[in-house]
């Protein structure tokens, strides 16, 4: 049946095939390059799944003429982006922080390096915003003026590089002993007087506290003075990491004085001089400084 | 019910896939070729050229009037400058082109694609080439079917070799509309000359300095060769989708080149038509001389219809009108015009236009909003600029004093071509006041009135650390708007940015 049949209407061919008795189709062919196209794909895919990573046969796949792998791309970009900032590294290392604080581009490196630091190390207790994780929590805020080791940038980067009571040989050491219990100094009446005592400074109450006989313990009894200060001021440089008890910052919380007081607190902070370099060090306290709480 | 016939199959004879005929327009002369000339002419003289004007904007800044800086992420064009951020500039540009396609389109129908279209120019080039040196369409087609001899040969690489020269000037044209054009043809000049130094004494020639340059002008004269070249009509046909948009955007009022077989038919040759006349039976004015298909630059036959392959160029209308002129009938057998203007007449009506329809009035009105907005913008366009981020963790920190600090990062912007420097202060709640303005630990001087002086070096932006402090007893705030400004301390400018200080307040 080697004719040609044409629609009337359209004059086109027809490919013949009938559906419903006189449904045709129409003949509209496609330009040969187009099918020239479709075999050049064809055997650029052939050509494809022989240089890369491909067939999956049982539990292995057939790597590829090229043995490429996204895992060894990620790996190379990191070490490309670890081999690009070395250099600023360096600088931040071998910087004095007199440099730091002149050199515009060194502290804004500091600063994004320090951010990214905190990110991967420190977030988890002080928080994404380093304000610690909630108020009274015991996680301090790293954003506010209030420093127990030292606000200045030596200070914090000495308290990241020994951390506190965290068993390094230079660790940032005091202790708040646990004055209640069966054995402790205090009975549960002077504790709450204390209590009410030292809230009082700050202009809080503590119902069923008498202060006048919380003073009392507080600079005899109690001898909370040595560390904190006759005036609760907090610690000094003989007797640091005291905090100041007449402001209204509470680390364990305002409400938790009485429970502070007998059971201790003594709250850690690894040391991070063997998981850091010390230019890491320097940038992490960079940026903590400059959130806005650094003296 | 009957029984489906059966499926008949004639498959020996049917060719699913289509050899590319090769079409060989013939060389026409008439209104319409010359208006192509004209644009072809002006429109790739302005491509050609364009790079090499220059724009003074002082120092610091590129020359060139033209320029797209990828690395620098900076877009020029005359006096205009784009930052990444502006770049809905280029959907304002985008949608004024599209608009100002949609009414052409809506008036006249595929205009574009007859004159303006870059595929249209470059293969009007082409074919003026192909037809300078293998002669007009007969002589082409002799050619194509003539043994591969040497005066084929020589023609053929000829051509061919012409093509290629026009396509690598082609490419190179559009890279340097991203790098200095001056510097760029010298580098490139250099590159060639090195090359066949080292050809010409047997070296092994050296990776060429200008790499990047020569990879893309090879890819676009590559594209350029092949789409001009070789594809041609191909590339209306079934690569294109403005053909199929079209028909979206134009309706039975669009003006299109229309073949008028209300006068046409029916058709016939002179002689042929003698003999009908003699008869006594009717004769239309169409002629069969087919010049109006082998002028057309896709092969299409007009007379069928509007169709999809025709790229409403009117090379057709001044091949037809030729012919009328010489068989002393009326021009214009084939037209601008409209299949409703066609049925209007043989029902004996008068023919109508109306370019002006809520069609053409919408896209107008759009194309004149959409010009006006990006003037406007462009016109007030902040060549400064301050933006403030409030800090999200944590909104606000309490002091144990009492006061309430908040944190923001502050950007500055100055996109002018001079250093500037800047005095911040706040308007907010009573007692708030900007304690520190910092980069890292850089800490900013103050002014003698104790205000951050913040400088900002030129086609630049600044990220700054700023610390604002609402003092203690003030600090019973929830949320309270705060402003930001920042003072030119030279012009006295001042700019302003809005947002708000958070503190614990009730």
């Amino acid at each position: 049946m080697a004719h040609k049949e044409i629609d009337h209407i359209t004059g086109t061919e027809t490919t013949g095939h009938a559906w419903d008795g006189d449904l045709k189709e129409l003949n509209t062919p496609l330009p040969k390059w187009w099918l020239t196209i479709f075999w050049i794909t064809v055997v650029w895919a052939i050509g494809y799944m022989a240089y890369y990573p491909s067939w999956v046969i049982g539990d292995k796949n057939y790597e590829g003429y090229s043995k490429w792998t996204a895992r060894a791309d990620v790996h190379k970009a990191l070490e490309d982006a670890q081999a690009r900032l070395a250099p600023s590294f360096a600088k931040l290392q071998g910087a004095s922080l007199a440099d730091i604080r002149n050199d515009a581009d060194l502290s804004r490196f500091a600063t994004k390096a320090g951010k990214a630091v905190f990110g991967d190390n420190c977030v988890a207790c002080n928080g994404t915003g380093a304000n610690g994780v909630f108020n009274g929590s015991g996680y301090p805020s790293l954003v506010d003026k209030d420093w127990l080791w030292g606000g200045k940038l030596e200070d914090i980067i000495e308290t990241i590089r020994v951390g506190i009571r965290s068993g390094h040989d230079d660790e940032r050491l005091n202790t708040m002993a646990a004055y209640g219990g069966e054995d402790g100094q205090l009975t549960a009446e002077q504790i709450r007087n204390v209590a009410g005592f030292v809230l009082s400074l700050s202009g809080s109450t503590l119902e069923g506290a008498d202060i006048n006989k919380g003073k009392a313990v507080y600079l005899d009894d109690g001898g909370c003075n040595a560390c904190h200060g006759d005036e609760g001021k907090g610690g000094t440089a003989d007797v640091p990491g005291a905090p100041n008890l007449t402001d209204s910052i509470w680390l364990f919380g305002k409400g938790n004085v009485v429970s502070s007081i007998t059971h201790g607190r003594n709250a850690v902070m690894p040391a991070w001089d063997k998981r850091l370099t010390p230019a890491q060090i320097k940038a992490v306290a960079v940026y903590v400084h400059s959130r806005g709480g650094g003296q | 019910m009957s029984e489906p016939a059966a499926v008949q199959r004639n498959d020996e004879h049917i060719t699913l896939f289509a050899e590319q005929e090769n079409i060989h327009p013939l060389k026409v002369s008439g209104t319409f070729r010359k208006l192509k000339w004209f644009f072809l002419v002006n429109m790739l003289a302005a491509y050609y050229i364009a790079p090499f004007l220059r724009w003074d904007r002082g120092p610091n800044a590129p020359g060139q009037a033209i320029l797209f800086d990828i690395p620098n992420r900076r877009f020029y064009m005359g006096p205009i400058e784009i930052w990444p951020q502006e770049v809905y500039y280029f959907t304002g540009v985008l949608m004024v082109a599209s608009l100002l396609l949609f009414l052409t389109t809506a008036v006249a129908g595929r205009v574009w694609c007859g004159f303006w279209c870059p595929q249209t120019i470059w293969t009007d080039l082409f074919v003026m080439v192909e037809r300078w040196i293998e002669g007009d369409r007969r002589k082409r087609i002799a050619l194509d079917k003539a043994p591969w001899n040497f005066d084929k040969i020589r023609k053929r690489v000829l051509k061919h070799s012409v093509w290629i020269v026009i396509s690598w000037w082609t490419g190179g044209a559009l890279v340097l509309y991203f790098a200095d054009a001056y510097q760029l043809v010298g580098g490139l000049t250099t590159d060639v000359t090195t090359f066949l130094g080292q050809i010409f004494s047997l070296q092994i020639p050296t990776m060429p300095v200008y790499i990047t340059a020569w990879v893309w002008i090879s890819i676009f004269a590559g594209t350029t060769y092949l789409l001009a070249g070789i594809a041609r009509e191909q590339v209306c046909i079934y690569m294109c989708p403005w053909p199929r948009i079209q028909a979206a955007l134009t309706d039975p009022e669009a003006l299109n080149v229309t073949y008028r077989y209300d006068r046409g038919e029916p058709r016939g040759s002179v002689k042929k038509q003698q003999k009908v006349a003699a008869t006594g039976a009717a004769t239309g004015d169409c002629i069969d001389c087919n010049q109006c298909v082998w002028v057309c630059p896709t092969g299409t036959d007009i007379r069928l219809g509007m169709q999809l392959s025709c790229i409403n160029c009117g090379l057709c209308i001044d091949a037809c009108n030729n012919i009328m002129a010489k068989v002393g009938r009326p021009t214009g057998l084939i037209a601008f015009d409209t299949d409703l203007n066609i049925e209007r007449r043989m029902k004996g009506d008068q023919n109508s236009f109306k370019p002006v329809r809520p069609r053409t009035l919408i896209y107008l009105v759009a194309l004149l909003i959409a010009i006006g907005l990006m003037g406007w913008s462009l016109m007030n366009r902040t060549v400064t600029g301050i933006n403030v981020l409030h800090d999200r963790n944590p909104l606000y920190v309490e002091e144990g004093d009492g006061s309430v600090m908040n944190g923001f990062t502050v950007r500055m912007l100055n996109m002018e071509r001079k250093n500037r420097r800047f005095t911040l202060h706040v308007k907010g709640p009573d007692g708030a006041k900007i304690t520190k303005v910092s980069e890292g630990m850089f800490v900013f001087k103050k002014s003698p009135e104790g205000l951050f002086i913040v400088n900002v070096k030129p086609d630049t932006t600044r990220e700054l650390r700023v610390i604002v402090v609402l003092r203690a007893g003030k600090a019973n705030v929830r949320s309270e708007p705060l402003t930001f400004f920042a003072k030119d301390l030279e012009t006295g400018e001042q700019l302003s940015r809005s947002d708000f200080f958070k503190g614990p307040g009730q």
